[in-house]
């Protein structure tokens, strides 16, 4: 059905279903954790940011764990072309996934040190919605590598340009904002971090696409352009 | 049919071997004639054999092999096989969409897993509902597709006895209530029905209850206390003392209504934490104490049968004890005997009150919890209650995981029962 469960050897494929449903119970934590962090973020909900604050250590003990049974796979079971490529997608997905985490940290950690000072609603809302997009497409990129789908991995690729945009945008607002109250600086600076780990959420999740681009169709393509990417595979997973 | 197909294959062996022995005698090698003929026939038949063998394994690639006599009676009924067994495979499937189309067709999202938990099927509702796709993601693990951390780990512990209730993230975000049934041999049906218009209403009740008597205390404290401000103050005309000391009973009265409704807005909904560790003995001791400032004339006995004690909210089992007492003197008459027993029972634990007041007709047992529920209007009413005590006991023993019956005589008295479970004990390592 789609090229992951056909090998010849079943315990392999045992093994290997068992570490990929790993890395998407880790996947789907770090979605739960990036919804609070933001809505932490939104609301100056400090306990919810020290929630996320906490689970991390979870994060971080799912990354021991699938590292440990990818290194079994490869010692007991040899795997060779897809299904070495296999493993090594679950590796590189699965460092994303754990720095992805730390970033929510960082968020989260933002919204403990902010709650304190009255803040400016647009602000929030702006951060929110620049939260909502990369939940949108950490959402999609875990979906593709669940379903090992080569054309939504191309689509959500496609979609970090967006968010960096919307970075970049938000980014000269905030400039023009410390130009006209200095004194809002401290404040503006802490926002613009939460902001840059949300980017780099997006830009981990595009990685991780260009991971399963490779393990589908046995091209690297983590330096490629995504144009030639969409020229080469387009529509023909 | 068969005798015919044999006889004649057999007349045709014959007539092969007599032509093969004839040519072979006329040239003078009979036998070797005869043996080129079977020779010939068995190479005939192997023929034949490796063209069936082909038909079969790929009727589509190849065409059936022209055959005669027992040969092409074959074709005809391995034809007439296959096509009896299309003809049943389409029936079944018919009727397995038949069976399946009422699932299908439910509001709530269906699915079902096997042991492994693959999807194997889902309507349309779980698609919409899920993000996902009924046709290629059939085969799928569901948990992969679906990473709600809390569904994952309910899959994985395997244990369905409870609901379990779940926020999907997304645009709207949704409450969903999770079932699962298990068949065969670990394979799963998973039922998700949205909640969220279910449980905004019981929010909206609430913050409505809340509300309105947050909102009603204000303006009656004013009135409280300036009619003690005036009843206190002596200036009052002889006239108005009554009727100003009855409009203070009233307000007061509405007053503890009020207490009594914010009590039960803020009991509803959340479980008691399992932190608190309350000696129950103890507590029953100062409650009594207590009960015994209200009333002189009545008579208290503890009975701790055992020391255990619970976790739970000690604040709210007091309350609890307050409202059992108080109730146990309000209908005890002027005197009477009323204990506070504590042991252990079959599944748990045991609080009980027990008075000897004029008992409750069978018939007012089932309601008495419902709010204000009397059994007797007038003589309640009189004595000052607001018609809440037990809904608030009903709900704190809810909060506790713990249920109340009620067992009563007319004329020899009442018994409150509170059954706690095991699981609210705390055990005596601690």
């Amino acid at each position: 059905m789609n090229g992951i469960t056909d090998h010849t050897s079943s315990s392999f494929n045992a093994d290997i279903e068992h570490v990929r449903s790993s890395v998407l119970e880790m996947g789907g934590l770090i979605e739960s954790q990036l919804d609070k962090a933001i809505t932490a973020l939104r609301d100056s909900n400090i306990a919810l940011a020290e929630e996320v604050v906490v689970n991390d250590a979870k994060v971080n003990r799912y990354d021991v764990t699938i590292d440990e049974g990818c290194t079994r796979i490869f010692a007991l079971r040899a795997p060779a072309a897809g299904d070495l490529r296999l493993v090594q997608t679950v590796l590189r997905t699965t460092t994303d996934l754990e720095r992805i985490g730390d970033e929510i940290k960082r968020v989260a950690k933002m919204a403990i040190k902010n709650s304190k000072g009255a803040a400016d609603a647009s602000l929030y809302n702006r951060v929110e919605h620049l939260g909502n997009s990369v939940k949108a497409t950490l959402n999609r990129a875990l979906d593709a590598f669940a379903r090992m789908d080569v054309n939504a991995a191309i689509e959500v690729a496609g979609e970090d340009k967006r968010i960096d945009q919307e970075y970049e945008s938000m980014m000269r607002q905030l400039m023009t904002y410390m130009m006209e109250d200095p004194r809002s600086i401290p404040r503006i600076l802490d926002i613009m971090w939460a902001a840059r780990s949300l980017e780099r959420i997006g830009d981990r999740c595009q990685n991780i696409c260009e991971y399963i681009i490779y393990f589908v169709k046995g091209k690297d393509v983590r330096h490629t352009s995504l144009d030639s990417i969409r020229a080469e595979f387009g529509d023909d997973a | 049919m068969m005798r015919n197909w044999v006889s004649e294959e057999l007349t045709r062996l014959f007539w092969v071997l007599c032509t093969g022995g004839l040519m072979g005698w006329l040239l003078g090698y009979s036998l070797v004639g005869l043996f080129i003929a079977v020779v010939a026939y068995l190479a005939y038949v192997v023929n034949q054999l490796v063209l069936v063998n082909r038909w079969i394994s790929q009727p589509k690639r190849h065409d059936i092999p022209a055959g005669f006599g027992l040969w092409g009676a074959v074709y005809t009924n391995v034809k007439r096989l296959k096509r009896r067994s299309k003809k049943r495979e389409r029936y079944l499937k018919k009727r397995l969409a038949e069976y399946q189309a009422p699932a299908l067709a439910l509001p709530d999202a269906a699915i079902a897993l096997n042991q492994r938990g693959e999807i194997r099927w889902m309507n349309g509702a779980a698609e919409n509902l899920f993000n996902l796709n009924a046709k290629t993601d059939v085969g799928e693990n569901f948990a992969n597709l679906v990473r709600l951390p809390q569904l994952v780990e309910y899959l994985k512990t395997a244990d369905y006895a409870q609901d379990l209730q779940v926020i999907l993230p997304g645009v709207i975000e949704k409450t969903l209530l999770i079932r699962v049934a298990t068949y065969g041999k670990g394979q799963l049906v998973l039922l998700a029905q949205d909640i969220s218009a279910r449980i905004r209403a019981e929010q909206s009740k609430r913050d409505f209850v809340a509300n309105v008597s947050h909102e009603l205390r204000t303006p009656l404290t004013v009135i409280s206390g300036y009619l003690e401000n005036m009843i206190d103050s002596g200036e009052i005309p002889e006239s108005f003392e009554r009727p100003l000391t009855l409009m203070e009973q009233q307000s007061l009265r509405m007053r503890h209504i009020i207490e009594d409704l914010l009590t039960l807005a803020k009991l509803d909904g959340a479980k008691a934490d399992m932190d608190e560790v309350i000696d129950v003995p103890a507590l029953c001791e100062k409650a009594i104490s207590e009960a015994r400032a209200i009333s002189g004339e009545h008579e208290f006995k503890l009975a701790m049968l055992t020391q255990q004690k619970i976790y739970g909210d000690a604040k709210q089992i007091h309350m609890l004890l307050s409202n059992l007492l108080t109730n146990a003197i309000k209908y005890s008459g002027a005197e009477g005997l009323i204990t506070i027993s504590w042991q252990k029972e079959h599944l748990g634990y045991r609080l009980s009150v027990t008075d000897s007041g004029e008992g409750i007709a069978p018939q007012h047992l089932s309601r008495l919890t419902e709010r204000f529920y009397r059994v007797d209007k007038d003589r309640s009413r009189d004595q000052g209650g607001t018609g809440l005590g037990l809904a608030i006991v009903d709900s704190i023993l809810q909060q506790h995981d713990a249920h109340l019956t009620v067992e009563s005589e007319i004329g020899v008295g009442s018994t409150f029962n509170c059954h706690f479970p095991e699981s609210r004990g705390v055990s005596n390592n601690t």
